[in-house]
């Protein structure tokens, strides 16, 4: 039988896994954090894509075929909110 | 159906640089000298003409066009705004986003400007530090093109571009790595696997420790940065770390060509017209992605048909029966497909990084559960994932078995069997 490699997986896991990101303040969540926007840092920005883009796109903006992760110029350099929650 | 909305450009065949690991160039294919240097504005206008078709016929709304080569800026400048007008004209009606991945040894303030005009996104390749970069990323002369790609991003950083993208090179300190990065003010960072497989390994990999199960090379230089990377308060974005911590925390629909399940649904266009899966493939062996599909005289949708194109977009799903069994094949997707190619087995292989992946997942997924608070990690239906017990499992007999038809699939794309 195949361990779950995902930690979270339905509603309630992601729920106690949304709070945990929201409350702590440990220093060991902040990259986690910072990841899914629950503590956003101006360094750790998410390329801003739009939601057809996001909708419709083969794969995700930067894919390894793309490479880099460029900033669209005027992009906000703030963190897109990318809850672990969906 | 398959949807593709991802189109690679290789509007010029030809570079500036002869990088050593190139899949072009330096990896077994020769294909593209049989390829017209630059790619016609008439074939750019054919291929807009049928994009407009597959568009109209699959409802699809959005497009990435991505120029790429050989080096694309060899091009002239009019030449993307030619481009550029061809698709807006052509299909006013749908939403671009625009790419370029250059080498960025030729990008100065002038290309800057018209890039930014045409909102065209810039990647910059790059390989670490001077001398990492210079061993690998040379001129045809054998000179190294560090100075002038670092004073390209540097540059950039005025016009708001400090994103880049990193072939691991295992044989780079990661903190010498790290600083480099820092150094350059680097904001987002892509991290690329060397193109290779089972019988053509990349540089930096001991074949004489394949079977060594505890050797994972890659990982554990992943795992060096990440800690790095994790400690750093002022850290960029590492893609391909973001998209992990993603996957494992569990959040669906994302991943690409080398991660997660999603479907790879890329097309690239030669410079001569020819509609191909995607060209890294090549590493594998020659005229792997050849076929005779051109925009001139086909519809896009004749790929479809193609063999190499439905397993390519198919990939995390076509994979061997040890990925089927792995617990960590949701977040890795059997790895991109090239990595997986042997002259045996064809791609009936886990990816030549498997060990690597597991690796690295599983200190993520462990890193992520130590760091959550255990009140939380308790009320969680999970368990540390654990290395060694993955890679025994191996070993052991699968449950879950391969469709013989998936397998055959897989194995019929053995060189000899291609030939």
């Amino acid at each position: 039988m195949k361990k779950n490699s995902k930690i979270t997986s339905n509603l309630k896991s992601k729920e106690v896994v949304n709070k945990a990101l929201s409350n702590s303040n440990e220093d060991q969540l902040d990259l986690y954090q910072a990841i899914f926007g629950g503590k956003a840092s101006a360094n750790c920005p998410v390329v801003a894509v739009s939601a057809k883009a996001s909708r419709a796109s083969g794969y995700d903006k930067i894919d390894t075929f793309l490479q880099a992760a460029p900033m669209d110029p005027g992009a906000p350099a703030s963190p897109a909110s990318d809850s672990p929650l969906g | 159906m398959y949807s593709v909305t991802s189109f690679v450009l290789k509007i010029v065949s030809r570079c500036n640089l002869n990088c050593s690991y190139c899949y072009m160039y330096n990896m077994g294919d020769q294909t593209y000298l049989k390829q017209p240097k630059f790619m016609s504005l008439e074939t750019v206008q054919a291929f807009a003409d049928k994009l407009k078709s597959y568009c109209n016929s699959t409802g699809i709304d959005f497009v990435q066009i991505i120029f790429h080569g050989g080096e694309p800026l060899l091009a002239k400048p009019a030449y993307f705004e030619k481009c550029v007008a061809i698709f807006k004209t052509t299909i006013p009606e749908i939403e671009y986003v625009f790419t370029i991945q250059t080498n960025g040894v030729t990008l100065d303030d002038n290309w800057y400007q018209l890039l930014q005009k045409l909102n065209i996104s810039i990647g910059i390749s790059i390989d670490g530090p001077e001398k990492y970069h210079d061993e690998y990323r040379v001129f045809h002369n054998g000179k190294g093109s560090y100075t002038q790609v670092a004073k390209a991003i540097q540059l950039g950083k005025k016009y708001n571009l400090r994103g880049l993208l990193l072939v691991v090179n295992i044989n780079i300190p990661i903190e010498e790595l790290y600083a480099e990065m820092k150094k350059l003010d680097v904001n987002s960072l892509n991290l690329l696997l060397p193109d290779g497989h089972y019988d053509q390994a990349p540089f930096g990999l001991d074949v004489n420790r394949w079977n060594d199960k505890n050797y994972t090379p890659y990982a554990d230089w992943f795992i060096g940065l990440y800690k790095i990377w994790k400690q750093d308060k002022e850290r960029p974005s590492i893609y391909f770390f973001e998209t992990l911590v993603k996957m494992i925390m569990g959040q669906e629909g994302i991943g690409n060509q080398l991660i997660g399940r999603r479907t790879n649904g890329v097309v690239v266009l030669e410079s001569d017209g020819s509609v191909e899966v995607v060209d890294s493939l090549r590493a594998c062996f020659e005229g792997i992605t050849r076929n005779e599909i051109n925009v001139n005289t086909h519809q896009l949708e004749d790929l479809f048909e193609n063999d190499t194109f439905q397993l390519y977009y198919r990939a995390h799903d076509n994979v061997c029966e040890q990925c089927l069994n792995c617990p960590v094949y949701d977040i890795c997707g059997g790895g991109f497909l090239g990595h997986r190619y042997s002259d045996e087995n064809g791609f009936d292989n886990p990816t030549m990084y498997c060990q690597d992946m597991v690796r690295l997942i599983t200190f993520i997924q462990n890193d992520i559960l130590a760091s959550l608070p255990a009140e939380s990690v308790a009320q969680l239906d999970i368990e540390p994932l654990v290395y060694k017990e993955i890679i025994n499992s191996f070993d052991e007999e699968n449950d879950i078995k391969i469709d013989p038809e998936v397998q055959q699939t897989l194995v019929s794309f053995k060189k000899e069997l291609q030939a």
